[in-house]
C-alpha cells in the first residue's frame, strides 16, 4: 500500500469515525459496521431518506418478530 | 444490511428474511425523494443543538455542533473525487443520520462528553505550535506553512471548530436586523482578526497570564475575549459603511452619520458598534451604579461619583442616530444619577449611625440622629437593592435567552425605559422630593436669606443636612409626608408606586411605634422608681411625640405638665416648664388619634410603678416585651380586616374592585388608625383599672372628697355653723379672729362634735393674707384673705391640689361672708328693736321692720341659692359623673369641670366680678344697717329717747325731700336706673318676715346668744347730721338699687345657652319676689 493510499484509508476511517460520533450523538442506534454499510450504500446512490425508512421498518418488524417468538 | 439491522434474528427463518429483503429492496427502489442541501442540514443541526440547550444539555449541543463542523472541515480538507466518501454526499449522509435521530439517552450524553474530550485531544494534538513560536521563526519556513496558501483555503488553517455560528445563533433572537444575523448564522467559516494585532495585545496585556499555559487555553481566552463587547477585540459582524437601505434599519445610523457628523481627515470615522441588547445590558449596569462602556459616573462637588454621564467613546447602535442615542442614554443617566444619589444618602445615614454608636454626640451642639430617618434609609436601601436585583435579573434573563437556556425576552432600549420608569423613576422622584421638603422646611425656619450652600443642600442630600432637625420634628414630618404621598398616589391610581411607598412607610414608622410600645410598657419616669444608673437610659426619647418637662413628680402640676404631647417650637434643650397650648401639636398624623391615649397610659403605668405596683401583671393581660408587635403586624392586621371587608363588598359591588385597583389599599390605609386604636386598648385598660382601685381603696379618695365638701362647702351643717359662730364671736369682740392657733383650735373642736370625725383637722392648714381689713367688723370683706389648704395624700394631689382647687377656698370664703351677714341680721334682738320702736312713729317703725325683713329675705335667698341649687345640686351631679370616670385624666377633667361650674355659679369668675362685688356690698350694707341700729340704741340708752326722736320729727319733711332727690339720682348704679322701689310691696311682706325672723332667732346657739344682744357695730356712726330714720331710708334705697342690679345681671346670665344658665334662671326666678 502506497503512502497516498494509506492516507486515503486513514482519512476515510477518520470520516467514518466522525460520522459514527454524530450517529451516537443523534442516538441513531447504529453500530459502526451498520453505519459503514449505510454510508457505502448512500455513496452508491441510495436515497438516504428511503434507507432510513427501511431501517426503521426493519427494526419494527424485528421487534414484533422477537415479541412473537419470545413466549415459545 | 438487513442482517446487520436485524442482528441475524431472521436468519433462522429464511422466508421471513427474504420477505424483509424484498420489501427493503422495493422501498429503496420506489422511494425517490429529493435530498437536503448543506444549508438545510446546517440549519437542522443548529435546531437540534438549540433544542438540546433548551433541555439544559449544553455538552450534547456543543459536541454536536463541533463534530459537525469538524466533519465539514476534514471533508473539505481531505476529500478527493475518488474518495470513498465524497464531500458532495455529506449532506445525504447527515440527512440519513438525522432521519434516524432519536431523543438522547443518558448514554448519548456520556458519549457527548467523550466526544468533547476527544475533540480537545485532537485539537491539542493538531495545534502543538503556538502563534508565538510561529512568529519567532523565519517567515514561511517550516512544515506548518505547507498548504497554507493553497487556493481557496487561504485562512482555513485553524482546524479548531469555529464558534462564530454558535455565537451568532445566540444573538439571533435579539437582533432587530434579523436578516444580517441569519446570514451570519449560516456562515461556518470565521474570519480571524489580523494576526499581529491579536498577538501583540494578548502577549502585552496578559503575558503573565499566558506564561506556561497551553495554546489551547490561550485560544479559548481569545475566543471568549472576542465575545466581550466591552473589549477592543470586539467587532460587529456587519459592516458599518454600507449604503442606506430603507429595508435595512442597521444602515440608518451610518447614513445619518455620513451626513451630519464631521469627518476627520476627510475620512469617515468608523465608531465602535454593539448590538442593542448589549446596550441594554450596559444600561442595566448603569442603573446598578456600575460603569459601563456606554456610561460612566462623574465626581460631584462632594467628590463622590454620583453624576451619571454618557461615556466619551460610548459604542453606537446601527439603527439609531447619534443624537437620538444620546438623548435616550441621557434619560437613563438622569434616573441612574438619582439612584446613585440615594445610595450615597443612605451611605451617609449609615455612617452617621455608626458614628453615633461609637461615640456620643457632643451635647452642646444640637446634632441629632433620628432612628426614623435611619429606618427610612434602610427601607429605601431595601428598595434600591430590589432595583439592583431586578437589573441583575433582567441581565440574567437576557443572557439565558441568548444562550438558549431561558425563555425568550424583549430587550430593547424602549422596553427597558418603560420598565425603569415604572420601577424606578416615579418612586425615586417622590422619595427625593420628600427629603428635599424636609430640608426646605428647615431652611424656611432658619430665615429667608438663602445662599449657594442651601441650594447645594437641596441638590446633594446627605444625612448631615438633616442632623440639625430635632428628631421628633423630623420623624413627624417624614411620616406625614410619606402618608401624604401615599394618599396622592392612591388618588391618581398609581397603585405600584403607592404600594412601594406603603412598604417604605411601614418600615419608617417602626421606630416610633416601638418607642410608643416602650413608653406604654415602662411608663413615665417618676423619681424613685428607677435607679440612678437607669435614669440616663430611661430619659424620655427625643424622637417620641411625648415631651418631658423638668417638674418634680410631687408637684400637683406634674400630672398635667410633666409629660405632654410635643408642640411645635418646643425643644428639649430649652427650659420649657409649661406647655404652650396655643402651638400646634407635633404628632405624626398617623398617631394623632391615639397619641393622647398613649400618653395617658404611659403616665398611669409610670405612676403605678412608682407606687410599687406592676401595672401589667393581671392574668388577663399576659403582656411581655414581644406582644407589642411591630408596625408591620398592625398593617398586616389592617390588610386582613380590609380583605374581609372587600370580600363582603365583592359580592355587592364587584365592579368597584375591577375598576379601581387602589380601592383595597385605600381601605387598608383607612383602617390603619382603627387597628392601632384596637391594639393599644388593652394596654390602656389594665393600668387604669388598677389605678382607680388604688385611688378608691388605698387612698380613700371618696372620703377625702366628702371631707372637702363638708368643710369647704359647709355641708357638715351644725359643725360648720359652730365653726363660723366662733369666728364671728371673736370678730364681734374685737379680738384677733385670724389667729391661726385659734382657727385650728376651733376646727379641732367642731370636728369632735360628731361621733365619727368628719374631717381630720391636721390636714387643714389655715392662712390669712392681707392685714388691715382683718378686724373691720363692719364689712364681710375682712374674710377675703382667709385661705384653708387641705392636704391630701399622694397621688390624690394630682386631683385635689391642682390650681383649680383654689375655687374651694373661694367658695368657702363666700359662704362665710354670707353666713356672717345672716348671723348679724339674725341676732338683731327684737327686744332692742322694740326699745327703738318706742321712740318712733308708726310709719318709721314699719319702715325699719320692712328693711330688716328685706335684708333677711335677700340673704336667705342668696344662701338658699348657693347651698341648695348650686353646691348641693352640682355636687350630686359631679359624684355621679366622677364614679363613671375610668381614668385619672377623666377624673381630673370631671373635677375641673365641676369646679369651673361652681366658680361660675358662685359669681367667682372674672366676668361676674361686678356681681360678686355687688353681693358683698349688699352684705356690707346689712352689716351697716345693724351697726346703725346698734349705734342708735346706744345713743338712746345714754341720752333718753326724746331727743333723737324730736330731731327725727324735725327732719321728717326734709327726709322726704332728700328721698325724692335720691330717686332721681339712682341711675348711678349700673343698669338699675329704671328701678323704682315699691314701698307698698316692702311693707306688705313685713308680717311674714318678722315671723321668719323669730323662728331663726330661736335657732341660734345658746352659748353666744347672750352676747349677741348688742352687736358691737357702733364704732363711727353719728346721728348729728342725719337722723336714724333718714339713715334707714337711705340704706333701704341703696339696698333696693343693689338688689335690682344683681337681679338684672342674673337675668342676663340666665339668658345664655350654656349649662349654668338654667341654674341662674332659678336664682332669677327667686329674685322676682323682690318686687312683691
Amino acid at each position: 500500500m502506497s503512502s497516498r493510499e494509506a492516507d486515503r484509508t486513514s482519512s476515510a476511517q477518520q470520516t467514518l469515525d466522525v460520522l459514527h460520533d454524530i450517529s451516537q450523538l443523534l442516538n441513531t442506534q447504529l453500530d459502526r459496521e451498520t453505519l459503514a454499510t449505510c454510508v457505502s450504500m448512500i455513496e452508491s446512490g441510495v436515497n438516504p431518506e428511503a434507507l432510513a425508512t427501511v431501517i426503521k421498518e426493519l427494526r419494527r418488524e424485528n421487534a414484533s418478530y422477537s415479541t412473537a417468538r419470545s413466549p415459545e | 444490511m438487513v442482517s446487520q439491522v436485524t442482528k441475524g434474528s431472521l436468519e433462522d427463518d429464511p422466508n421471513a428474511f427474504s420477505y424483509q429483503y424484498e420489501k427493503a429492496l422495493r422501498t429503496l427502489e420506489t422511494r425517490q425523494v429529493s435530498s437536503d442541501t448543506m444549508e438545510t442540514i446546517d440549519a437542522r443541526v443548529q435546531r437540534l443543538a438549540k433544542k438540546a440547550r433548551i433541555g439544559i444539555q449544553d455538552n450534547l449541543a456543543e459536541a454536536l455542533v463541533r463534530t459537525w463542523a469538524f466533519l465539514k472541515t476534514i471533508a473539505s480538507d481531505d476529500f478527493q473525487d475518488d474518495d470513498e466518501i465524497k464531500l458532495s454526499n455529506l449532506p445525504e449522509q447527515m440527512q440519513f443520520l438525522l432521519e434516524l435521530a432519536a431523543p438522547p439517552l443518558p448514554s448519548t450524553l456520556a458519549h457527548a462528553d467523550i466526544v468533547l474530550s476527544g475533540e480537545r485531544e485532537f485539537s491539542a494534538k493538531s495545534n502543538k505550535l503556538t502563534w508565538k513560536q510561529i512568529m519567532e521563526e523565519e517567515p514561511f519556513e517550516g512544515d506548518h506553512w505547507e498548504g497554507v496558501f493553497s487556493p481557496g483555503r487561504a485562512y482555513e488553517g485553524d482546524t479548531s471548530p469555529s464558534f462564530a455560528s454558535d455565537q451568532e445563533s445566540e444573538a439571533e433572537g435579539f437582533l432587530s436586523h434579523s436578516g444580517e444575523s441569519q446570514e451570519s448564522e449560516t456562515s461556518y467559516t470565521s474570519t480571524p482578526a489580523p494576526i499581529g494585532q491579536i498577538l501583540t495585545e494578548a502577549v502585552y496585556t496578559q503575558s503573565e497570564y499566558f506564561q506556561g499555559s497551553s495554546s489551547e487555553s490561550r485560544e479559548l481566552v481569545e475566543r471568549l475575549r472576542g465575545k466581550q463587547t466591552w473589549r477592543r477585540e470586539w467587532e460587529m459582524d456587519v459592516n458599518w459603511n454600507r449604503p442606506f437601505n430603507t429595508a435595512d434599519p442597521s444602515t440608518f445610523a451610518a447614513a445619518v452619520s455620513r451626513v451630519m457628523e464631521p469627518r476627520v481627515g476627510g475620512r469617515i470615522q468608523v465608531p465602535k458598534v454593539i448590538n442593542e441588547v448589549d446596550t441594554v445590558r450596559n444600561i442595566l449596569l448603569l442603573l446598578q451604579g456600575i460603569d459601563s462602556p456606554s456610561t460612566i459616573f462623574l465626581v460631584d462637588d462632594f467628590e463622590e461619583r454620583t453624576q451619571a454621564s454618557i461615556a466619551p467613546d460610548a459604542p453606537r447602535l446601527m439603527h439609531i442616530s447619534l443624537d437620538a442615542y444620546r438623548s435616550i442614554l441621557t434619560e437613563f443617566c438622569f434616573s441612574a444619577t438619582r439612584l446613585q444619589e440615594m445610595r450615597h444618602f443612605i451611605r451617609s445615614v449609615y455612617a452617621h449611625r455608626d458614628e453615633r454608636r461609637t461615640k456620643r454626640a457632643p451635647t452642646m451642639s444640637p446634632v441629632f440622629v433620628s432612628r426614623t430617618l435611619e429606618a427610612f434609609a434602610e427601607a429605601v436601601d431595601a428598595y434600591i437593592r430590589d432595583v439592583d436585583k431586578w437589573c441583575a435579573g433582567r441581565e440574567e434573563a437576557i443572557v439565558q435567552a441568548r444562550s438558549g437556556t431561558g425563555r425568550q425576552t424583549v430587550a430593547t432600549l424602549l422596553s427597558c425605559y418603560h420598565e425603569m420608569k415604572e420601577k424606578v423613576t416615579l418612586a425615586l422622584d417622590i422619595l427625593q422630593d420628600i427629603l428635599r421638603q424636609l430640608v426646605k422646611q428647615e431652611l424656611r425656619k432658619d430665615g429667608t436669606t438663602h445662599h449657594r450652600g442651601d441650594v447645594e443642600r437641596l441638590g446633594f442630600l446627605r444625612a448631615k443636612n438633616l442632623s440639625s432637625i430635632h428628631p421628633s420634628i423630623l420623624s413627624t414630618r417624614l411620616l406625614d409626608l410619606l402618608v401624604h404621598s401615599i394618599n396622592t398616589q392612591l388618588a391618581i391610581g398609581e397603585h405600584p408606586t403607592a404600594c412601594l411607598l406603603i412598604d417604605i412607610f411601614v418600615k419608617t414608622a417602626e421606630p416610633i411605634w416601638k418607642l410608643a410600645g416602650k413608653w406604654m410598657r415602662d411608663g413615665m419616669r417618676v423619681g424613685g422608681s428607677l435607679e440612678i444608673d437607669d435614669l440616663e437610659q430611661n430619659e424620655q426619647d427625643p424622637e417620641l411625640f411625648i415631651q418631658f418637662r423638668d417638674i418634680n413628680f410631687t408637684d400637683p402640676d406634674f400630672w398635667e405638665q410633666g409629660y405632654t404631647l410635643r408642640r411645635e417650637g418646643e425643644d428639649d434643650w430649652e427650659d420649657n416648664r409649661t406647655a404652650s397650648y396655643s402651638r400646634p401639636q407635633l404628632v405624626p398624623n398617623i398617631f394623632a388619634t391615639i397619641a393622647s391615649d398613649i400618653l395617658a397610659a404611659g403616665k398611669v403605668v409610670g405612676l403605678l410603678r412608682a407606687m410599687g405596683i406592676d401595672p401589667l401583671s393581671e392574668e388577663q393581660f399576659q403582656f411581655s416585651a414581644t406582644t407589642w408587635g411591630t408596625f408591620s403586624d398592625i398593617y398586616t392586621k389592617s390588610q386582613v380586616e380590609g380583605a374581609e371587608g372587600l370580600e363582603h363588598m365583592d359580592v355587592e359591588s364587584p365592579e368597584i374592585l375591577q375598576e379601581d385597583a387602589t380601592y383595597g389599599s385605600r381601605i387598608v390605609m383607612g383602617l390603619l388608625n382603627a387597628t392601632m386604636t384596637e391594639h393599644i386598648l388593652p394596654w390602656c385598660k389594665s393600668p387604669n383599672l388598677k389605678l382607680k382601685k388604688l385611688l378608691l381603696d388605698d387612698c380613700d379618695m371618696m372620703e377625702h372628697f366628702a371631707a372637702f365638701e363638708n368643710f369647704y362647702f359647709m355641708r357638715q351643717g351644725d359643725a360648720m355653723t359652730a365653726f363660723c359662730d366662733q369666728i364671728f364671736f371673736k370678730l364681734d369682740a374685737h379680738e384677733k379672729w385670724h389667729d391661726l392657733h385659734f382657727l385650728n383650735k376651733v376646727l379641732r373642736e367642731v370636728s369632735m362634735r360628731d361621733r365619727k370625725p368628719w374631717i381630720s383637722p391636721e390636714l387643714v392648714q389655715f392662712q390669712v393674707r392681707g392685714g388691715r381689713e382683718k378686724n373691720n367688723i363692719s364689712s364681710v370683706r375682712c374674710f377675703d384673705g382667709l385661705v384653708a389648704d387641705y392636704t391630701v395624700p399622694f397621688p390624690l394631689t394630682y386631683i385635689l391640689q391642682r390650681p383649680s382647687s383654689a375655687i374651694y377656698a373661694s367658695v368657702f370664703v363666700l359662704l362665710i361672708q354670707v353666713r356672717r351677714a345672716k348671723s348679724v341680721m339674725d341676732h338683731l334682738s327684737m327686744k332692742d328693736a322694740s326699745q327703738v320702736a318706742s321712740g318712733l312713729d308708726v310709719g318709721d317703725l314699719n319702715q325699719f321692720f320692712a328693711l330688716k325683713a328685706k335684708f333677711s329675705w335677700f340673704i336667705n335667698t342668696l344662701m338658699n341659692f348657693l347651698t341648695i341649687h348650686v353646691i348641693s345640686a352640682k355636687t350630686t351631679q359631679f359624684q355621679v359623673l366622677f364614679k363613671k370616670a375610668s381614668t385619672l385624666d377623666e377624673m381630673i377633667t370631671s373635677h375641673d369641670h365641676h369646679l369651673a361650674q361652681l366658680q361660675i355659679l358662685c359669681f367667682l369668675q372674672s366676668k361676674t366680678a361686678a356681681v360678686h362685688r355687688t353681693l358683698l356690698s349688699i352684705l356690707d350694707l346689712a352689716l351697716q344697717f345693724v351697726s346703725c341700729f346698734s349705734a342708735y340704741l346706744e345713743e338712746r340708752t345714754s341720752n333718753g329717747p326724746e331727743k333723737p326722736l324730736a330731731a327725727d320729727i324735725s327732719h321728717k319733711k326734709r327726709r322726704h325731700h332728700q328721698k325724692r332727690a335720691r330717686r332721681n339720682q339712682r341711675n348711678t348704679i349700673g343698669f338699675a336706673d329704671d328701678v323704682v322701689p315699691s314701698d307698698v310691696d316692702s311693707s306688705s311682706s313685713d308680717d311674714e318676715e318678722i315671723k321668719e325672723e323669730d323662728l331663726e332667732q330661736d335657732q341660734t346657739l345658746p352659748d353666744i346668744t347672750q352676747n349677741r344682744s348688742r352687736p358691737s357695730l357702733t364704732s363711727s356712726i353719728s346721728f348729728a347730721e342725719e337722723s336714724f330714720t333718714v339713715k334707714i331710708d337711705r340704706v333701704s334705697d341703696e339696698l333696693d338699687g343693689l338688689v335690682r342690679y344683681v337681679r338684672k345681671a342674673v337675668d342676663v346670665l340666665a339668658g345664655g345657652s350654656n349649662e349654668t344658665s338654667a341654674v341662674f334662671g332659678v336664682f332669677s326666678f327667686m329674685l322676682e319676689e323682690w318686687d312683691m
